[in-house]
């Protein structure tokens, strides 16, 4: 069985970076190339009804990521999402709205490392 | 129109309903089909008082490639196990890579369609420390209230893409006890004991308890259930050039 190649680094993703317009800023590709796993948001125009709960099971699986040492960074923004995380304990991550891909790179490039890993004891969780 | 033509420098053609239809050139057509413009997807409840003089109708083209990944120009709408985006949501010695699962999503995206990720129901349930589990083992009455919540944010998001008359698969994990579409895992001897009996023959037709509730909430919402696709790295022989051409299939329907 080849090795679990997980990064234990997770962008939160506003919706408009993952399925961007044309000319926008494809943070998928980024996260491809940085080796950064994506965590969306729900889209900006769904009704609060539909949001709502989806933005609640992403705060929730958050919860779980840092809780156990992964890294997070938020890129965009979404309204409900402080109030969602606030819920479940978490604070807003380190954040950015790069409107150019090398700021985006360089973002996730100055991160530190994550508390999380293979080689410091950690487990997958 | 002639009197009108000799004044205007674009003048206008004037075509019965079929003539415009027929411009289409037999591609499906998105619901209502060709109808006078004030009648396609009015923005408002209140009908227009007076019916336009011109039609309006909208085709799709499918399986017709849009270069780069752009949601204005998005075939439909895929939504996607947790994992194909995030790899860190795997149970552990599962992650096939550091964080997005390239082979099927970059064929999402070379294929022009936007993408919903859906919530892992087993990392929300039981935790990045989880084992591997058969479907026996996940089956219970608590697992089963969990996924019919996530299933019911699922098909709230799904019911807005269908009411919008957008396209919808559904990618998951096959031999996954959770998101598999049409294989899953399943030993009833499994559970309770440090060692897995051996021999016993994991992977059987059917779908994931989450996919289930899925299939449940959306019935419950009237809406028939999506094309599906599935990632197949769980699955013997696992061929990757067949991976995407089963994605490519689910995609143009």
């Amino acid at each position: 069985m080849k090795p679990d190649e997980r990064s234990f680094r997770i962008m939160l993703a506003a919706d408009h970076y993952v399925n961007p317009p044309p000319g926008g800023l494809d943070a998928v590709a980024v996260a491809e190339q940085t080796g950064w796993g994506v965590m969306q948001l729900p889209a900006d125009n769904y009704p609060p009804e539909v949001a709502g709960p989806l933005l609640a099971e992403v705060a929730e699986q958050m919860e779980e990521f840092s809780r156990h040492g992964y890294a997070f960074v938020l890129v965009g923004k979404r309204v409900g999402l402080p109030e969602a995380l606030a819920k479940v304990g978490v604070p807003l991550p380190d954040a950015i709205s790069p409107s150019t891909t090398a700021q985006l790179a360089e973002f996730l490039d100055g991160q530190p490392a994550p508390r999380a890993g293979w080689d410091t004891g950690q487990t997958a969780g | 129109m002639a009197a009108y033509n000799a004044l205007v420098p674009a003048t206008l053609t004037a075509r019965t309903h079929s003539q415009v239809s027929a411009l289409f050139g037999g591609l499906p057509l998105v619901a209502p089909g060709v109808v006078p413009l004030t009648e396609w997807r009015p923005a408002t409840a209140d009908p227009f008082p007076h019916t336009a003089d011109l039609y309006a109708g909208v085709a799709r083209a499918p399986g017709v490639a849009s270069p780069g990944a752009s949601y204005a120009r998005s075939m439909g709408v895929a939504f996607v196990a947790h994992c194909l985006l995030n790899q860190n949501s795997k149970v552990g010695d599962g992650a096939h890579c550091a964080g997005v699962y390239s082979p099927v999503i970059d064929v999402l995206r070379e294929k022009g369609w936007r993408i919903e990720q859906m919530p892992c129901p087993e990392l929300a349930f039981t935790g990045l420390n989880r084992f591997w589990a058969v479907k026996e083992q996940l089956d219970t009455a608590a697992y089963r209230r969990h996924c019919e919540r996530l299933a019911e944010a699922v098909a709230a998001a799904i019911s807005v893409r269908v009411t919008k008359g957008e396209d919808v698969v559904l990618v998951g994990v096959e031999g996954s006890p959770s998101m598999g579409v049409t294989v899953t895992s399943s030993d009833p001897l499994r559970g309770g004991r440090p060692q897995w009996p051996d021999g016993t023959a994991e992977h059987i037709s059917g779908e994931g308890i989450f996919v289930e509730e899925i299939r449940k909430a959306l019935a419950r919402r009237g809406i028939g259930f999506p094309r599906v696709a599935g990632e197949t790295h769980a699955l013997p022989g696992h061929d990757e050039a067949a991976q995407r051409a089963g994605l490519e299939s689910a995609l143009e329907g």
